[in-house]
């Protein structure tokens, strides 16, 4: 049996590039997505969705949706044993009672025997609306006091002024995450009056606590899987079908079945926050910088959910990785009736450091400064203090990235014939009216920072179990694995501690106890620092066996190549055959250090736990008469801590660098009057591999303290800097100023007219410059957020 | 109430499928199905059920004829791209590279392209440009006609409820051919606004095919009438101040729409800029 195991130490653990338990059946069609899941008996659920951004129900008739034949239950609002729930808040009605709040909110459910039939009878429920007026300006939202969040602070001298001042007010478009499943999956009676719900999530436990709370339950009786997911970016901490499948599972006994049309999709998920930030930098001369002032605006939906959390990633991180003595920062999550947001990939952070990088281009200009040079001046460092009074305890690498990014070997030129060019390689692609005279290339250049786990208080701690038996361990750890990479993740870190090349994860689902939720590039750092603290438990339980029964010093024995070794390295035994059959197990609970809130003034703890560094310079090529663009490479150097999976490492560089240029180029979900206008892959562009540039990326690895192996989360970083950097080069190369991503090619060429009030609503009509007047909050009038 | 999910006849000939097209008057043609089952995935629409076409093997044929290839209507665009003849029609080879992806190129009708009568097809432009004939079939009889006489508003053709679309002869011309299309992505994908010039060597004319540029897919008469007048046929050259009016007159004359995709100011800002430079490339080519 050892044997057939792998004995070379560079083949496994920390360190190696260990495949996807799934990569196989996926790259060969035969992965089970959460879209696929057959039960016998199943119905098919439908949701009866709102067609109005803002509007009073007068009256719900379901009576002839349920006379239909082959329909098996037909619910609403009042079959909600507590209809009220939220990420954060409980706020949010399961299902609308009194008002309808955006175009999309489910009314009722219905489950039948078939999907087209489930349509059919959620169509035939009779509803009765009043429409109202809806908020669709979040300045408006602003003035008329519907506001998730304020946060304001300033630190150090306010009243600074600096010799140089640059400002602008930069917009960011409402972004899907647009992964391939859609949101799909399956509840079913547990046979013992309890529910289970399977399907793609980023965090078990905290549907199982909204769930069980909706549906009146105590928490013992949801169970809830974890399993087919397609893509998640952020958007499945926020649920969408789960808890109108358990209802319906409840009331008819069956097995139900989810499955939302990508149309669907697109109204029912939570999007990422559409910004407006003004921004003004105080600096010398000599491009030291003095001083930030900002006022953020983020657009939230009309409940609550994560706004909180978001408008408090901005409003701190919107200093960028640099140091600045004085700061003078107000910000909003504002409500609208435009649709709900939440939590997608670099949560927050993308928009301020966006506003940050954008304006920072505009001083290097001014100053006549290389972009970055600009930077490596200013880059913080270790011991510097942030502008939200936390202390930069741990490696800074900032100055060193910037410049060892900046020294990568740039693209060649177009070559001069024409003919050896690939269309594919142009601006536009194939058939485009481009050509090598038309072309100009630019450069940006931008560096970014990024909070690694939850911040702002919310606790952030894992627990992992591991068994260890005749040689072969097994991993439980309730940490969702949404193609980020924690199930290989996990195995190589027990491999390395352990010793042994044979390591399996379990599933995840909510017997399990908790670990951190899939967010804020916190996984490996939480969740894997957990695996690793109960790793090193096991070992210490085994090798004092080992030492017992063989009567040995156990302070000489370790683990390695699936041996107990002396410190000599002689092999003393197989693992295998030293744990004599028996069971040896773990179990550790990990726990992050403890955050503040922002405006938490009496506490010294930190407001982020740790925060990540990168670099990214980007080059693109742009027929400037027409807006089109072809980024041609990307160059990003991360501070990583440590690489735990090299090919995971580059991938998640790679594919968050080109998920944000989507931002930076097309992507924009447009609203008009509380009305998606592209709520589908016709209207709404995602890139291809052919819109990908080449990407270099290169790592830099100070060991994070704290943590045994010294990782640190590097997920979001890329995705969080690439609009910025996109736009940075897309300024060099037209001289516009192009102050919103995305930068579709209306705005590349300049070639704006009325269709502009509606492009930049993101959604906003009022383009007024400068920092907007506030007036006070009125009282709160009318029921506009239920319950607050 | 049993609900009746959509039938699906799959004919091999086109008297059977007119056939049973009389039977169920409210069915639908389905040839590829890249756009019918789309539309029905959205649903726009709810049709009683389809009749297939793929496999009338008289539909799949190019044949060179004496008045220009005949191209049938169950041709899949990838088909464009390979079969040999279409070196005579150079064009139609040309706009079937930028067609979509490699998966639809495989299944989407030449037919279902034409049928559709959309602004943005990608081959209406150049079946204009190069002054195409349809050819419509019913129980009644077969018709033909031009196929600017076809194209009436978006989505509405001259094809009539009992019609088949049988194919189109596009006429051999001698001179430059190029297509053009500007989009929201670089990837292949429907375009934000495309054309397709043909230069008519024997008849000394130019004809520009607009897409995506109104309300169907058109001609810009009054631009090629400038330029027909302008190029100095005998030198074969265009000078930059042609092509830039040619240009500002096809954007002047075109009506396109504003929608999430693109402005109706960038649409005629790209049917401008790209009118100037096909007109600029297919004289450039001749020194
Ligand atoms: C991902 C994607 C990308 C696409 N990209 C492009 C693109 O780049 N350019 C472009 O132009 N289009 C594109 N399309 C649209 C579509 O593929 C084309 O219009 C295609 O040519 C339609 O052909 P079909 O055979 O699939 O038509 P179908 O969907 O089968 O039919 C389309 C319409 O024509 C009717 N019809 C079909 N055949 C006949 C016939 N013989 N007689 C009478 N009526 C008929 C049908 O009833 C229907 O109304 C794309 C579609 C998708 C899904």
């Amino acid at each position: 049996m050892t044997s057939s195991q792998t004995t070379d130490p560079n083949v496994t653990g920390i360190g190696t590039s260990r495949q996807r338990p799934d990569a196989v059946a996926k790259a060969r069609g035969e992965f089970e997505y959460a879209t696929d899941l057959l039960e016998k008996d199943m119905l098919w659920g439908a949701t009866r969705r709102s067609p109005h951004p803002y509007a009073r129900i007068k009256k719900v008739n379901l009576n002839r949706a349920k006379e239909m034949p082959g329909v098996h239950a037909v619910l609403g609002a009042w079959d909600v044993p507590d209809n009220r729930f939220g990420a954060i808040n409980n706020d949010q009605p399961v299902l609308v009672d009194d008002y309808a709040r955006y175009v999309g909110e489910p009314i009722a459910i219905v489950a039948a025997e078939d999907p087209e039939l489930a349509r059919r009878a959620a169509n035939a429920i009779e509803i009765e609306y009043e429409p109202l007026v809806p908020i669709i300006d979040p300045l408006d939202a602003l003035a008329k006091g519907k506001i998730h969040r304020h946060v304001k602070y300033s630190f150090g001298d306010p009243t600074v002024v600096g010799e140089i001042q640059v400002e602008g007010e930069y917009f960011t478009a409402r972004q899907d995450h647009s992964f391939m499943a859609p949101d799909a999956g399956m509840a079913r009676p547990d046979g013992h009056g309890g529910v289970e719900i399977i399907g793609a999530t980023q965090w078990v436990h905290a549907d199982r606590f909204q769930i069980a709370a909706s549906l009146g339950l105590p928490e013992e009786k949801v169970l809830v899987v974890n399993s087919g997911v397609g893509g998640a970016f952020g958007g499945r901490v926020s649920m969408t079908w789960q808890i109108h499948g358990a209802l319906l599972a409840m009331h008819t006994n069956r097995p139900v079945k989810f499955l939302y049309s990508r149309k669907e999709a697109f109204h029912a998920r939570y999007h990422r926050h559409p910004s407006r930030i003004w921004i003004r930098h105080h600096a010398t001369k000599e491009g030291k910088l003095l001083k930030v002032e900002a006022k953020v605006l983020y657009e939230g939906g009309p409940y609550s959910h994560t706004s909180a959390a978001g408008i408090g990633n901005g409003c701190t991180l919107i200093q960028g990785p640099y140091n600045i003595p004085n700061a003078d920062i107000e910000g909003w999550a504002v409500a609208t009736n435009n649709g709900m947001c939440g939590p997608l990939r670099g949560f927050g952070v993308l928009q301020g450091v966006f506003a940050c990088e954008s304006n920072l281009d505009k001083l290097a200009r001014k100053l006549n400064m290389d972009p970055a040079k600009l930077r490596a001046v200013n880059a913080i460092k270790r011991g510097d203090q942030w502008i939200f009074r936390q202390i930069q305890d741990r490696p800074t690498p900032v100055q060193e990235i910037i410049e060892k990014c900046s020294a990568m070997p740039l693209p060649p030129d177009l070559p001069s014939d024409e003919g050896k060019i690939h269309p594919v390689h142009l601006p536009g692609g194939i058939a485009s009216p481009t050509g090598k005279k038309y072309i100009k290339r630019g450069i940006g250049f931008t560096s970014a920072v990024k909070n690694v786990c939850l911040s702002e208080g919310a606790p952030v701690n894992a627990t992992a179990m591991i068994t260890l038996r005749d040689g072969a361990a097994v991993i439980e750890c309730a940490a969702a694995e949404v193609g980020q990479g924690f199930v290989t993740i996990a195995c190589q870190i027990v491999q390395t501690v352990l010793g042994i090349s044979e390591v399996r994860i379990e599933r995840v689902d909510t017997s399990m106890p908790a670990a951190a939720t899939t967010d804020g590039s916190q996984q490996t750092v939480t969740s894997g620092t957990a695996v690793q603290v109960a790793a090193q438990t096991l070992k210490e339980r085994f090798l004092k066996f080992v030492a017992r029964e063989h009567n040995l010093d156990v302070n000489t024995l370790d683990m390695k190549d699936n041996f107990v070794i002396d410190k000599t390295g002689k092999k003393f035994t197989s693992i295998a055959e030293a744990g004599m059959g028996l069971i040896f197990r773990a179990t550790e609970k990990f726990s992050q250090r403890n955050t503040r809130p922002i405006d938490d003034m009496e506490s010294n703890d930190p407001v982020h736990v740790t925060l990540g560094f990168s670099a990214n310079r980007c080059v693109v090529d742009v027929d400037t008469e027409l807006g089109l663009v072809k980024v041609v490479q990307m160059d990003v150097v991360q501070d990583v801590g440590r690489v735990v999976n090299p090919v995971q490492a580059h991938g998640q560089i790679e594919g968050g660098a080109v998920q944000g240029m989507g931002l930076g180029l097309m992507e924009h979900l447009k609203a008009e009057d509380g009305h998606l206008l592209n709520p589908d892959w016709r209207g709404y562009h995602i890139p291809t591999i052919v819109d990908a540039p080449t990407i270099n990326s290169e790592f830099v690895s100070y060991p994070e303290p704290g943590y045994h192996f010294g990782w640190k989360g590097i997920a979001e970083l890329p995705h969080v800097q690439a609009p910025a950097s996109v736009l940075a080069a897309l300024r060099n190369a037209t001289g516009l100023e192009l102050p919103m991503a995305p930068a579709t090619p209306e705005y590349v060429a300049n070639v704006l007219d009325d269709n502009e009030a509606m492009a930049m609503n993101v959604a906003s009509g009022d383009k007024k410059r400068g920092p907007w007047k506030v007036p006070p909050p009125p009282p709160q009038t009318g029921p506009w957020v239920s319950d607050a | 109430m049993i609900i009746q999910s959509p039938f699906l006849a799959v004919v091999e000939s086109i008297n059977e499928a007119l056939d049973t097209k009389q039977k169920r008057p409210s069915s639908r043609f389905i040839s590829g199905g890249t756009e019918v089952i789309a539309d029905q995935n959205l649903g726009l629409l709810e049709p009683e059920g389809y009749i297939s076409l793929r496999r009338i093997k008289e539909l799949h044929t190019i044949e060179p004829k004496s008045d220009g290839l005949y191209i049938g209507a169950g041709v899949v665009v990838a088909q464009l791209l390979d079969d040999k003849a279409m070196a005579q029609v150079i064009l139609l080879k040309k706009a079937a590279r930028a067609f979509g992806t490699r998966q639809v190129r495989n299944r989407a009708t030449v037919g279902g392209n034409i049928a559709s009568g959309l602004p943005d097809r990608t081959l209406l432009p150049c079946l204009l440009a190069l002054e195409a004939t349809v050819h419509l079939q019913s129980a009644k009889g077969k018709r033909s006609l031009p196929i600017k006489d076809f194209l009436i508003e978006p989505g509405k053709t001259a094809i009539s409820k009992d019609e088949i679309l049988t194919g189109t002869t596009v006429p051999y011309v001698k001179g430059f051919q190029e297509y053009y299309m500007v989009g929201p992505r670089n990837a292949q994908f429907f375009v934000t606004a495309c054309l397709a010039l043909v230069v008519d060597e024997a008849n000394k004319n130019v004809r520009l095919g607009l897409g995506n540029a109104g309300p169907t897919a058109m001609r810009a008469k009054e631009a090629e009438e400038y330029a027909n007048n302008a190029i100095d046929w005998k030198k074969q050259t265009v000078d930059e101040t042609i092509a830039i009016k040619f240009g500002e007159i096809a954007a002047e004359n075109c009506s396109p729409v504003s929608d999430a995709a693109a402005s109706a100011a960038y649409r005629r800002h790209a049917i401008k800029v790209m009118s100037k430079r096909i007109l600029l490339r297919a004289f450039e080519r001749k020194q």
